[in-house]
């Protein structure tokens, strides 16, 4: 330990030395990644164009403090000017900053634009943050697992664990279980937490969006290369807070359709996304009925939402009720739609039985006042939220959030009677 | 009635040794009392910093516990900045500003004493958290819930604690905003005041506008867990993003708090080592004025990944990103005032001129850091930590440094020791920039803020910062050092110390006596300037 | 301790400036209540 102190402080004080000559003597890229997806390009450049206009200030304003701290010198015999004002430079350095400013702003603001657009996704995966690893659920293929940091790293991280971290490969950079996504697609993410704040990042895709207990927050990225990303968590979660990373697998769309067909047929085991064979460590994947046409149907991920669930080792009780959107709009068909959606979204919170659960601050749906009151306001609660009742309107389509609420003003002993229509949905939004 | 023969009837009235310092009202002594706190307290929060460092030397878990080490972190911040930044500033604030607007001392004395000595209480408060079951607080200085409710014991003692220095700060605020409209000689026209006050003034409204929003913050949080309220609890229906956001608005003010006196500071030292007046005054008061407005308007950009809608995202970057045209001002003033004058680089003048250009920096990667898109890989990574420790450390205390260095032949009577203090400040400076500079690559690289332990490529660039961090800690016992032998003794301080310097602080001998100004100084006084004829 | 019985014109003085604290004093406690009816309204008040 104390060899390897001493031989690391001798080989820091070498690499300073060579830092006045070469960055290229430190492990890491000393700039922002330029990084794999559209935002993460986008997040460079505008880093790298604030980068050199700040430069550019800096040798101005440097540049001519070093001038007179040169030159204005007492000790060089310089005797004080008398000025003390001038209306012309100060409009003068007021106005250019602001320039420069809006120079800026414009870029970045088209950059969040595009940052800010999740529509029309390809998949969606939700990710969810605990005290102190990740949850990754495969919505649409209806199976879910936990990531948490790789066992030899946490082995070596523990205090005084005696393991140089220099021989763990990976050090506190790998997982269990990675996430893997496949490339070329745009892929929604939902990212809540099940306990405090956390934050997924991963420096590549230029993607962090913190995780809150309560609330679902949208992102999207879209991974352009294969490859292996790694980040963390970046917002303090308490004790364990430097030791849950992001690992994120990236494949071409066949053969991210064979880790999924295999993680399906797998029993419970994690498949490791490169081999394809199943892995012992961690624990199990969970399967859950999968949210078919969680997406707009428009888009290239639809062979995999409407994938034969079949292959899942727990045959989905959802199977029956894959009613075509095109199909006519009857309260049978919205009922048995509504019920699916709600038992995939709403049931975990206001309970399979509709009644509630008052310790989450979920209002029963049984006999329930929005329910039964005025429809427009029901269909606007659920649009838009409310407190922790997450906006609905940004993760469901118009026909899942009709038949839902058609679901919950018919069901659970509620009898309204009112059928909703996906085009009320569309003009509510 | 003469001058002296009142000072020496008050001084004899007073009580000597400890009692002196518990009773005193008197705008020195308790100036006196608030350096010396927040010297004790800097090296109470440099400690936990040390302790940081040291963890973080090289990779793998050596001394501390994780859970111990966010203590670290939290405590850190916590100390550093209402411990040692702002009582620093008070503590100015307390000695010169009677000095500089001619009144005898501050408004409100008996309440002067008690801001002080509420604050010794509040960190013994705070600090014995850290034996208590469970640990002190580990969940950041911004103490976002629900992590933060997850504190063991020191929980209430730690927002009680929170409580006791914002009731300081607003005592202390409102004594200097009642001083400055009420004593001041009746000579000088708001326009006319020394810059130091005004950064002061505007700092004091600051201070009473977001001090009780963050009370209010802690209070809500303490309710929610001792009496079933749901203020920030999403399972009761509250909103965990919500406290982010009143805890922001007490926050990013409190960040100008700690930097606007600092400004005061710079233009008053800059000015006196050019032997010139300082350029733009009016535009520097307008400067600190708009600061202090946009302050209230920018909170979110500490929050963007919290997912706020778009339209929240852009005013908040445009906001952001317009601070910087009249924090440019200053610099460019500050840098006009310099111009073609006639530089000494005293101590106080070499920090001052480190705080123009290293803060320039911090103000660079804060415009970067504004730009969302960039953001997204900036936030709450090691770059952010190079940027507000650039702002605070090279920005707030070296020009708390710089004041002190300016003003300590007024305060004693001595010069202080020029070559200790060179030394003081090229270790500072050399040692500051190996310690903050490198976060800046860390940052980019990914390294997140707050981890106790990281990837091994990371420990380079961590082992270069921890050096520097070891240098610039030891480097602080050579400011103490020249302080106290400054007290102890040194070469004659005139009363006008540095031949350039201009205000009614140099019009009074050296040390001042113990009442400031008993009769209002001639109006001569307040305009006289040594380099300046008219 | 202070100049009052010296000086009646500093006296007048510090009555003012103690008005002034106690304005002062008073938006300081202002804020701190409006504080919490700010994030009571911005909860709704039922529920």
């Amino acid at each position: 330990m104390v060899m390897n102190t001493l031989r690391n402080a001798l080989r820091v004080t070498v690499i300073a030395a060579l830092t006045l000559m070469s960055e290229a003597a430190f492990a890491i890229d000393l700039n922002m990644p330029v990084g794999v997806t559209p935002t993460s390009h986008n997040a460079w450049w505008i880093h790298m164009f604030a980068f050199w206009i700040c430069v550019g200030i800096g040798v101005v304003v440097f540049g001519l403090m070093i001038w007179s701290i040169i030159f204005h010198r007492k000790s060089a015999g310089h005797k004080p000017a008398q000025f003390h004002d001038s209306t012309f430079f100060e409009v003068t350095w007021t106005i250019i900053p602001f320039i420069i400013l809006i120079a800026l702003a414009i870029p970045a603001a088209k950059g969040l634009v595009r940052i800010y657009d999740t529509s029309d996704p390809d998949m969606t995966v939700k990710i969810t943050g605990f005290q102190w690893k990740w949850q990754y659920d495969y919505l649409q293929d209806g199976f879910s697992y936990f990531s948490m940091l790789a066992a030899d790293s946490e082995k070596a991280s523990r205090l005084d664990s005696g393991i140089n971290p220099d021989s763990v490969p990976n050090y506190l950079r790998d997982v269990d279980h990675p996430m893997v996504v496949p490339t070329g697609k745009k892929i929604r993410l939902l990212i809540t937490s099940d306990d405090v704040i956390h934050s997924w990042y991963v420096p590549d895709f230029a993607e962090k969006t913190d995780a809150i207990p309560g609330f679902v927050n949208q992102a999207w990225i879209e991974v352009e290369k294969p490859g292996i990303y790694r980040g963390a968590c970046t917002a303090l979660c308490g004790r364990w807070h430097g030791f849950m990373p992001v690992v994120v697998v990236a494949e071409s769309w066949d053969d991210y359709q064979k880790w999924v067909a295999a993680m399906k047929a797998g029993g419970g085991a994690y498949i490791n996304p490169q081999t394809l064979q199943p892995e012992q460590n961690g624990s199990p994947v969970e399967f859950a009925p999968a949210q078919l046409n969680f997406n707009a149907p428009t888009t290239s991920a639809t062979p995999a939402a409407t994938a034969p669930v079949a292959a899942a080792p727990q045959p989905a009780k959802a199977q029956s009720a894959t009613a075509p959107a095109k199909s006519a709009w009857t309260m049978k068909t919205a009922m048995a739609k509504g019920k699916q959606v709600y038992d995939q979204n709403c049931a975990s919170c206001h309970m399979p039985d509709g009644k509630g659960n008052p310790a989450l601050g979920a209002k029963a749906i049984a006999g329930g006042t929005v329910p039964n009151g005025p429809l427009a306001a029901h269909i606007a609660l659920v649009l838009h939220g409310k407190g922790i009742m997450p906006a609905w309107g940004n993760m469901l389509k118009d026909d899942d959030l009709a038949a839902v609420i058609t679901y919950e003003r018919n069901a659970f002993g509620n009898h309204t009677g009112d059928l909703v229509a996906p085009a009320q949905i569309k003009a509510a939004r | 009635m003469s001058n002296t023969a009142v000072a020496h009837e008050h001084h004899a009235e007073h009580p000597s040794g400890i009692w002196r310092w518990i009773s005193t009202t008197n705008h020195k002594d308790i100036g006196t009392l608030y350096l010396f706190f927040s010297l004790l307290m800097f090296f109470v929060g440099g400690g936990f910093a040390m302790v940081i460092r040291a963890e973080l030397f090289e990779p793998g878990m050596q001394l501390v516990d994780p859970l111990m080490f966010n203590e670290m972190t939290t405590l850190h911040a916590l100390v550093m900045i209402f411990g040692a930044i702002m009582p620093a500033f008070v503590g100015l604030a307390n000695w010169m500003i009677p000095m500089m607007i001619g009144a005898p001392d501050m408004a409100l004395p008996r309440m002067n004493n008690w801001s002080f000595w509420i604050l010794p209480f509040a960190f013994l408060l705070l600090l014995s958290t850290t034996l208590m079951p469970g640990g002190g607080p580990a969940g950041g200085w911004t103490m976002y819930p629900p992590l933060m409710l997850q504190t063991g014991m020191a929980f209430p003692f730690v927002i009680f604690a929170v409580h006791l220095m914002g009731i300081s700060s607003v005592m202390g605020a409102i004594n200097v905003i009642a001083t400055i409209l009420n004593l001041r000689s009746k000579d000088m026209p708001l326009m006319k005041m020394p810059l130091f006050v005004w950064t002061w003034l505007i700092t004091a409204y600051l201070l009473i506008a977001v001090m009780p929003v963050l009370a209010g913050a802690v209070t809500m949080m303490l309710t929610d867990r001792y009496f079933g309220t749901s203020f920030f609890d999403a399972a009761g229906g509250g909103d965990p993003v919500l406290y982010q956001h009143v805890f922001w608005f007490f926050g990013h003010p409190e960040v100008y708090i700690m930097i606007l006196p600092a400004f005061g500071i710079i233009s008053e030292v800059i000015a006196t080592f050019s032997r010139k007046p300082l350029f733009g005054y009016d535009s520097m008061v307008y400067a600190v004025a708009s600061i202090a407005f946009l302050s209230f308007i920018v909170w979110a950009h500490h929050m963007f990944t919290v997912g706020m809608p778009l339209a929240a995202e852009l005013f908040f970057m445009f906001s952001t990103m317009l601070i910087a045209v009249p924090t440019g001002v200053k610099v460019f003033n500050w840098l006009a005032t310099m111009w073609r004058g006639s530089l000494s680089f005293e101590t106080p003048m070499l920090f001052a001129i480190a705080f123009v250009f290293l803060f320039t920096i911090g103000g660079f990667s804060g415009v970067m850091l504004a730009l969302v898109p960039a953001d997204y890989q900036y936030h709450m990574t090691y770059f952010v930590v190079a940027h507000f420790h650039y702002v605070l450390v090279t920005g707030a205390a070296f020009a708390i440094m710089a004041g002190v260095y300016y003003w300590l032949p007024k305060w004693t009577g001595h010069m202080y020791n020029e070559t200790l203090g060179k030394w003081h400040f090229w270790l500072s400076v050399i040692s500051v920039n190996v310690l903050f500079f490198p976060m800046h690559f860390l940052g980019l690289a990914g390294m997140p803020r707050r981890i106790p332990d990281y990837p091994v490529q990371f420990t380079d660039l961590n082992m270069i910062a921890s050096i520097g961090g070891f240098v610039f800690g030891v480097s602080q016992l050579l400011f103490v050092a020249v302080v106290i032998l400054c007290i102890r003794g040194g070469k004659k301080a005139e009363a006008r110390a540095w031949d350039g310097a201009h205000g009614l602080e140099w019009t009074l001998p050296s040390p001042p006596p113990y009442h400031s100004f008993s009769e209002p100084p001639p109006a001569s006084a307040i305009w006289a300037h040594p380099y300046r004829p008219d | 301790m202070s100049m009052q019985q010296d000086d009646p014109q500093l006296t007048a003085k510090r009555r003012r400036a103690r008005r002034t604290a106690l304005i002062f004093g008073i938006v300081a406690l202002a804020f701190y209540v409006a504080i919490f009816c700010l994030v009571r309204w911005r909860h709704g008040f039922g529920s």
